[in-house]
């Protein structure tokens, strides 16, 4: 059964997903498990689109369908549910930019990857981010950003990190629209990445995690 | 003897028709889209951009004048900051703006809010049938009222088709008409008409001084996806990626639904504008990168698309198809299209594109973004001879920048202007 709900929606079968949930709840599996299994799923689907079989549509629907097996779930729980905690990342479009496509993406990816993941929005100014990595402790930064006028809000951002001392405490990356190397080296990040998937390669080698 | 600027228009509109047409120009022409440029160049900003059609012109056309482009854009300030501000228009920020919800960071170039983002209400999945049956209806009275603030008193109008008659509707309904809300909705829609009236005629005379300067256009009439005015504009992209697996026959018919709109107003805009002008701009995104997968792109995006092409080219006109993000793997998609009448613009792998679609479709294309906004005029020169050696082989070949400029460098610009006019020649 568990692998059923897992191959069920890895599958985008939405019907089935529903239905297999609903028969667990009823007969009695526990909620919990039912959550991770569809966690699980989605995390395949996370690796689908990283090889190229999925596309972001399959994510978007995936993410649709595990909200519904949540908020069938939830009721059910009786405690808080555990997810997995492989580490703090703050998130944000930078400042001047208000995309959000790329960045709600990279967000989903890791927070079904079992990542906390800080959303501070979009247009967020470097100070903003700063604040943030002090208050939560967080060891990585992901900074999005669409138009080339991002760029230079990307370098303010990471010299603001610097200037708070906290440069080589955390990891920067950067992804969104026609970032490329170039303009990684440009910024000051540790890394770039083309495609949501390369987020959380980026921070499970750098916050570990397999 | 200098020429004159007829003979340069002439020896411009020349270069890029040849181009079009695969052939070898004299040499490359250099067209690159200015989102921004201007106001780096002149020192104008946004905020007065926004609010004054003569400055903005002006900042313009000094810009396509000092950087010798071989033709210009049509102004991409379409309403102005004041016709936003007045309704509270909630599709754009933009710099300036007095609702502080609406406003960018100082002097940058205004934004899209799409439907569905940042919190913008899109069309529910429940309104398909409400959509497909009564557009207009639903545009009124459901798409307005989310368009701007000032027109959310249009969701208590009552459905237009039933005010037909003396006693059906006419006698029941036209009291609506009297309610405050929705008479300041119409109060709005006047003023706003009035504002909108100033601005088109205060950007009218950019056309007639670019010509008489010897400069042409690229493209005046405009032209869109049949799947992007749907997914930006009403159902969202989110909204439309999930109707690709729950409804995707709802969204293939209000896809069809639209293509012969978008078709009827391309080629309106494109007849008015033919004297000038043979060209429209059509610049496409939803089917960029990851949006969607290569048969989603063929079964929700190219086929409607393609009838646009189509309509236009039938009557003699050029389609400029701006591909927006990475397009590498739609190039054997797009393909299919009569040789030598359509332009593609490449933000993607321009030599990739030359491969595929070298012999089909003219080019445009240039430096990314990285290297334009980061790099020296030298490795700008350095990517240009790459570009112009490989892309530019054999004609058919426009340079501009991979992306429209915004931030990058001027002298940047100018290092591309300047070598593709002295190594260009007779490539």
């Amino acid at each position: 059964m568990a692998d059923d709900l897992v191959n069920a929606l890895a599958d985008l079968k939405e019907k089935e997903v529903l239905e297999i949930a609903q028969k667990r709840l009823d007969s009695g599996d526990d909620p919990l498990k039912i959550l991770s299994d569809a966690r699980e799923a989605v995390a395949i689907v996370g690796e689908r689109y990283h090889d190229g079989t999925y596309f972001i549509p399959d994510l978007v629907y995936s993410g649709e369908i595990l909200k519904t097996v949540v908020e069938m779930v939830k009721p059910k729980m009786t405690g808080p549910a555990e997810a997995e905690h492989r580490g703090k990342v703050i998130i944000g479009t930078v400042k001047g930019d208000i995309h959000d496509i790329g960045k709600d993406i990279v967000t989903f990816m890791l927070d079904v990857n079992g990542f906390d993941v800080y959303d501070l929005g979009v247009d967020v100014p470097a100070d903003k981010f700063v604040d943030k990595l002090k208050e939560v402790e967080g060891k990585v930064v992901a900074l999005s950003g669409f138009l080339t006028l991002s760029f230079d809000s990307m370098k303010e951002t990471v010299q603001a990190i610097k200037d708070a001392g906290l440069r080589d405490k955390v990891k920067v990356m950067v992804g969104g629209g026609t970032l490329d190397e170039t303009v990684r080296e440009y910024v000051g990040a540790d890394a770039f990445g083309r495609f949501a998937g390369d987020a959380v390669s980026l921070a499970k080698n750098w916050l570990g995690g397999k | 003897m200098a020429k004159s600027p007829q003979e340069l228009y002439q020896e411009k509109e020349k270069r890029i028709q040849d181009a079009t047409e695969l052939k070898i120009p004299d040499r490359i022409p250099f067209v690159p889209q200015d989102t921004g440029l201007f106001s780096k160049h002149t020192g104008l900003t946004w905020e007065e951009a926004m609010y004054d059609a003569g400055k903005y012109i002006a900042a313009l056309k000094k810009t396509v004048i000092d950087f010798d482009f071989d033709a210009y854009y049509p102004p991409l300030i379409f309403t102005s900051g004041t016709f936003n501000d007045m309704l509270g228009f909630r599709q754009l920020k933009w710099a300036g703006a007095k609702d502080e919800d609406s406003r960018t960071r100082p002097n940058t170039v205004f934004q899209f809010v799409e439907a569905g983002s940042l919190g913008r209400e899109p069309m529910s999945a429940e309104d398909y049938d409400w959509f497909l049956d009564d557009p207009t209806d639903y545009i009124i009275r459901r798409h307005w009222p989310r368009l701007a603030i000032k027109f959310e008193p249009f969701r208590n109008l009552p459905p237009i088709h039933d005010m037909v008659a003396y006693y059906v509707g006419i006698g029941q309904y036209w009291p609506i008409f009297a309610s405050p809300e929705v008479v300041s909705a119409f109060e709005a829609l006047l003023a706003s008409g009035q504002e909108a009236n100033k601005w088109v005629t205060g950007l009218g005379p950019y056309f007639e001084e670019m010509g008489k300067a010897g400069y042409p256009p690229i493209g005046l009439a405009i032209g869109i996806a049949p799947y992007d005015y749907f997914a930006d504009f009403l159902r969202g992209k989110k909204g439309c990626m999930l109707d690709m697996y729950r409804c995707p026959d709802k969204l293939i018919r209000a896809v069809d639904k639209v293509t012969p709109w978008i078709i009827d107003w391309a080629l309106t805009q494109a007849r008015r504008f033919s004297n000038i002008c043979k060209r429209v701009f059509i610049p496409i995104h939803g089917a960029s990168g990851g949006f969607m997968s290569e048969e989603q792109h063929k079964e929700f995006f190219w086929p409607s698309l393609r009838r646009v092409i189509m309509a236009l080219i039938d009557e003699g006109f050029t389609p400029v198809v701006e591909t927006q993000g990475i397009y590498t793997d739609r190039f054997e998609t797009i393909k299919n299209v009569p040789k030598g009448k359509v332009i593609y613009m490449i933000e993607s792998d321009l030599f990739k594109a030359k491969e595929i679609l070298g012999d089909t479709a003219c080019l445009v294309g240039g430096p990314p973004s990285g290297i334009m906004s980061t790099g020296s005029p030298g490795e700008v020169k350095d990517h240009c001879k790459k570009i112009i050696d490989v892309v530019g082989k054999n004609g058919g070949f426009i340079m501009a920048t991979a992306v429209p400029v915004i931030t990058d460098k001027p002298e940047n610009i100018r290092a591309v202007a300047e070598f593709t006019r002295e190594y260009s020649t007779h490539k």
